[in-house]
Formats: structure tokens, C-alpha cells, sequence
């Protein structure tokens, strides 16, 4: 099966350091949520990949053939970021008419479907859209596509909730009908990690955790209850966050739940988010 | 590379009906040529080339980074990007050219002169006195030239432009109209006056360059491709190093 690997590479600008020595790979038909902080170099992985920044060293590689500079492979994928490379004075229509023309995948009328699902004004100009029809604009067209691999960059930037709900839905329902590796860069991890199977986690330019979603939310659990009695069990073991709340007190706990544990305490699942911010803390 | 072709040409021809509209407006009101002349045919300048001139500068300044952006959007690679571009370059200039020589025979045609009714930027730079066929073909090759050259300097700014930084991009905007319209000038007039023998070399340098000593466009139109080509491998080198953020 395809698979998308990047070995070695190293980005700077100027005196910053946006990738350094960042080894990974991307399977084909996987939903991934690329996670990292403002800055942390996500941006620069993903222009990267899709050709429009060259690294300063390493490899990417589609099947084993460099992807810089190669349109066949550069087919195969297909990157919205946030900024927008389509001409300001195109319409939308033109838009979707243009992208359907050099992409044979692309679904045209599904666009349409989800334009007019979404509400999207076909016959303005895409510079005159505001921020949140520009992301329904550019997630139209990712879902369209059909390329084995699409890499969305923050996808739901400016959506309301009821556009956001909609964007999910379409997204794993277009998973689930032609399957695909999504590649999801966002901050909304909470929202995202209902959908994703893999995480990857990067921090100041370097990849710091790449597993599955199940597997990381497995290393560790929540264990909430009266503040006294929570303080009481996470005594000697790993805690990588706490809530409080009145009297009562949540903890996230790294590490295998104990067999028997104290009645009066609920448990659950480590949250995503709350791990992400443990694992990125400076 | 049929379809970046098909996108770039639909970006250019918009332009190109303007002109026509334009001139086809002024024809008929009865001023379609900007004419400048003190009575004599020869002074007749036709303004439908320099527009052509300008026209393809613009369009290619104004339009090659948006092009870029939209095809590496669209997966094409930065080599086929420059490729396509300069194929509609070619198409663009052999076009206007067609559109310029047109012009240049109905404005001949309208106005009544005697004897030579194609009264070219060519015959009136070369003083040349042939037959229209010839004037025509060396007319169309000469503003080729000079299309291809406007169109490549564009392309070149409009690369500059784009891989520049910030104030790079401050220093080109404001450094190339400072450099064409106060500078040169300027370095001129004071060469003129300070090393008169020098400029005089310079002037009979440019003017065997140009192929008017010899009176022969075609050597005039071979040093302008040199010009194009030279903003040509500029642009390429630029082109291929540019990163789209």
C-alpha cells in the first residue's frame, strides 16, 4: 500500500529552527490529526509535503520517488492551507470548474451537493467570502477531490458549531464511501478525536509522539471524585494534569489503572486534549 | 500542460478583447490612432504597438504570480509553471503582433496616406522603404521582439517580486520606477555633459546593437530576444528556487 515517507527533514527561517530532523510516515487510508501548538512547525511539514517550501535537508518520498518537483506524484495529493493560492477575483464556481479540470478525480457534482449543502454562494468571489465560507470553500474541495492523500489545514477555522458538526459528518462519510489518508492540522482536538485513528504530535519542530489514538489514550486514564480522595490515590503515580472544581478534582493519570480501586472514584478514559497539553507544555 | 495552458490563456484573453474593444471604439469615433505628426507621413507613429507593449507587460507582471499559485495549488510543478508561461508568452506576442500590424494598415488605410500605407514603428525606426509584404513581416518580427522582451521582463519582476521578502519587495516596487524614471535619466544628462565622448560611444554602440546604423530590423529584433532571453533565464532561476507560503 502507498505510503508518504519523510526522513531527515530540516526546515529553517532565518534563525528559527521550524523543522528539525522530523522522521515519518503516512499510511494510505488513515484519518490523521497532525497536533501541535502555534509554531510548532505543522504548517511548514504540510508545505513541505505538497511542494510550495523546499526543506533545507532530508527526503519526502511517495513509493519511494521524491515528491519535490514531481508532478505525477503531486497529483496524488491534494493540500488546503490556510492561505489561499487561488487567484482573488475567481468565483467559486470557477473555482470548483478549474479544480475539476486538473484533477480527474475531482467530483464535480458532489461539490455542488455539498456547496449547496452548505450554503455556499457559488457566484461570489472567493476573496469577497468571509473566514468561515472560505474554509467550507477549500473543505469542498477536499472532500471532492478523491486524491489518495488530502491534507487539511485547519479545516474548521471560523466555521459556526453547526458547520463544523456538518464538516465532520461529510468528512467521515466521504472516508467511509472512497476511502483516503486525511491528514487534519488543527487545534480543536477535542473535535477532532472522535474521528482520527492516528496522532501525530510535534513540539518546537520534532515529532514527538506518532501512535495510534487508541494506543496513546490507553498509556494512561481519568480518575475524578472528592478532592481528598483523588489526592489520596494519585499519591506516588505519574499525573500529568488536574482540574478542580469546588470540592471536586479530576486527575490524569499516566500509567495501568490499579485492579481494585476505591468505589467512591470514577474513571475514565485520558482525554486527547488534556494529554496534548501535558505532552507540549514547555 | 494542455490544461495550465487552456487556465493561463483564459487569464490573458480578457485582455486582449479590451484592446480590441477599445480600439474598435476610438475607430469609430474617428480617433482610433494616436497620431503624432508635423504634417509629413514619416513622423506618423501608430499607438496601437506601444499599447501592445504595455499591455503585455502588465498582463504578465500582473498575472505570472497568480498563475504560479493557482497551478502549484492545482499539483503542476515550478519548471512546467514556467514552461506554460512562456508558450503564452509566445502566443500572446505573435497575437498582439497580428493585432498591431492590423491596426497599423486600417490606420494607413483611413488616414489617406500617399505612397506608404503601412507606416510602422519599424519603418519610421529603420527608415526602411520596401514593399508592404516585406514592411509587414519585418513590422511583425521586430514588435514580436519587443512583446517577448516586455512580456519576460514582467514575468521577471513578478518572480522577483514574489521571492523577495518584504522589504525587498519595498525595494523593487519602489527602486525600478525610481531607477527607469529619475536615475537613468539623471545618469544620463550628467554623462552627456561630463564624458560627451564616451556617450557618443555608447549612442553608435546601441545603434549598430539595434541594427539602425545598418538600417536592418531583423538585427534590431535578434538583440531585443537577446534582452528576452536574458530576463528569460533570470526569471527561471528565480522561478525555480521559490517557495509558495
Amino acid at each position: 500500500m502507498s505510503s508518504l515517507r519523510i526522513e531527515g527533514v530540516s526546515k529553517s527561517y532565518g534563525s528559527t529552527r521550524a523543522l528539525n530532523d522530523v522522521n515519518l510516515t503516512f499510511e494510505a487510508n488513515k484519518i490523521y490529526g497532525l497536533l501541535g501548538r502555534n509554531g510548532a512547525g505543522k504548517t511548514t511539514l504540510l508545505n513541505i509535503i505538497n511542494n510550495r517550501v523546499f526543506a533545507d535537508g532530508g527526503r519526502v518520498s511517495f513509493d519511494d520517488e521524491d515528491v519535490r518537483e514531481n508532478e505525477r506524484i503531486q497529483s496524488k495529493f491534494y493540500f488546503v492551507g490556510e492561505k489561499m493560492l487561488f487567484p482573488d477575483s475567481m468565483k467559486v464556481n470557477k473555482a470548483i470548474k478549474w479544480t475539476a479540470e486538473f484533477y480527474s478525480s475531482f467530483d464535480k457534482d458532489y461539490a455542488f451537493k455539498l456547496a449547496d449543502l452548505f450554503e455556499l454562494p457559488l457566484k461570489k468571489k472567493i476573496n469577497s467570502l468571509s473566514t468561515g465560507y472560505k474554509s467550507i470553500f477549500k473543505n469542498i474541495l477536499a472532500l471532492s477531490v478523491n486524491t489518495p492523500f488530502v491534507f487539511l489545514d485547519e479545516p474548521v477555522l471560523g466555521l459556526d458549531a453547526n458547520h463544523r458538526e456538518l464538516f465532520y459528518k461529510m468528512l467521515i462519510q466521504k472516508y467511509s464511501d472512497n476511502p483516503a489518508a486525511f491528514i487534519i492540522s488543527t487545534h480543536l482536538i477535542e473535535e477532532v478525536a472522535n474521528i482520527i485513528e492516528d496522532v501525530v504530535i510535534i513540539k518546537k519542530g520534532e515529532i514527538i509522539k506518532k501512535e495510534s489514538k487508541e494506543h496513546l489514550l490507553s498509556q494512561g486514564y481519568s480518575v475524578s471524585g472528592v478532592a481528598a480522595k483523588v489526592d489520596a490515590y494519585i499519591k506516588g503515580k505519574s499525573v500529568i494534569g488536574i482540574d478542580t472544581l469546588g470540592g471536586l478534582k479530576s486527575a490524569y493519570v499516566m500509567g495501568k489503572r490499579e485492579a481494585d480501586p476505591d468505589p467512591e472514584l470514577d474513571f475514565s478514559a485520558l482525554d486527547l486534549q488534556k494529554l496534548f497539553i501535558e505532552l507540549t507544555n514547555s | 500542460m494542455k490544461k495550465l495552458l487552456n487556465y493561463q490563456l483564459s487569464t490573458v484573453w480578457p485582455s486582449f478583447l479590451a484592446i480590441i474593444a477599445c480600439y474598435t471604439v476610438l475607430f469609430i469615433l474617428g480617433g482610433f490612432t494616436l497620431v503624432v505628426s508635423n504634417g509629413s507621413s514619416e513622423m506618423q507613429v501608430n499607438g496601437m504597438e506601444t499599447t501592445a507593449v504595455i499591455v503585455c507587460f502588465s498582463v504578465f507582471v500582473a498575472g505570472y504570480g497568480e498563475n504560479m499559485r493557482f497551478a502549484i495549488q492545482s499539483g503542476s510543478t515550478r519548471i512546467k509553471i514556467f514552461q506554460v508561461s512562456l508558450i503564452n508568452l509566445i502566443i500572446c506576442s505573435a497575437c498582439l503582433s497580428v493585432i498591431a500590424q492590423i491596426a497599423i494598415l486600417i490606420n494607413g488605410i483611413i488616414s489617406g496616406q500617399e505612397g506608404n500605407i503601412f507606416l510602422s514603428l519599424t519603418s519610421m525606426l529603420y527608415q526602411t522603404d520596401q514593399g508592404l509584404t516585406v514592411a509587414i513581416c519585418e513590422s511583425f518580427v521586430f514588435i514580436f521582439a519587443v512583446l517577448m522582451a516586455a512580456g519576460m521582463a514582467g514575468i521577471f519582476l513578478a518572480a522577483a517580486f514574489a521571492g523577495l521578502g518584504k522589504y525587498g519587495r519595498v525595494l523593487l516596487a519602489a527602486g525600478v520606477p525610481f531607477f527607469g524614471f529619475v536615475l537613468f535619466p539623471v545618469i544620463i544628462t550628467v554623462l552627456l555633459v561630463k564624458a560627451p565622448i564616451f556617450m557618443q560611444k555608447v549612442f553608435e554602440l546601441l545603434t549598430k546593437i539595434m541594427g539602425f546604423e545598418s538600417g536592418n530590423p531583423y538585427i534590431g529584433s535578434l538583440a531585443v530576444m537577446i534582452v528576452a532571453a536574458v530576463f528569460g533565464i533570470l526569471a527561471y532561476l528565480i522561478n525555480r528556487k521559490m517557495e509558495i507560503k
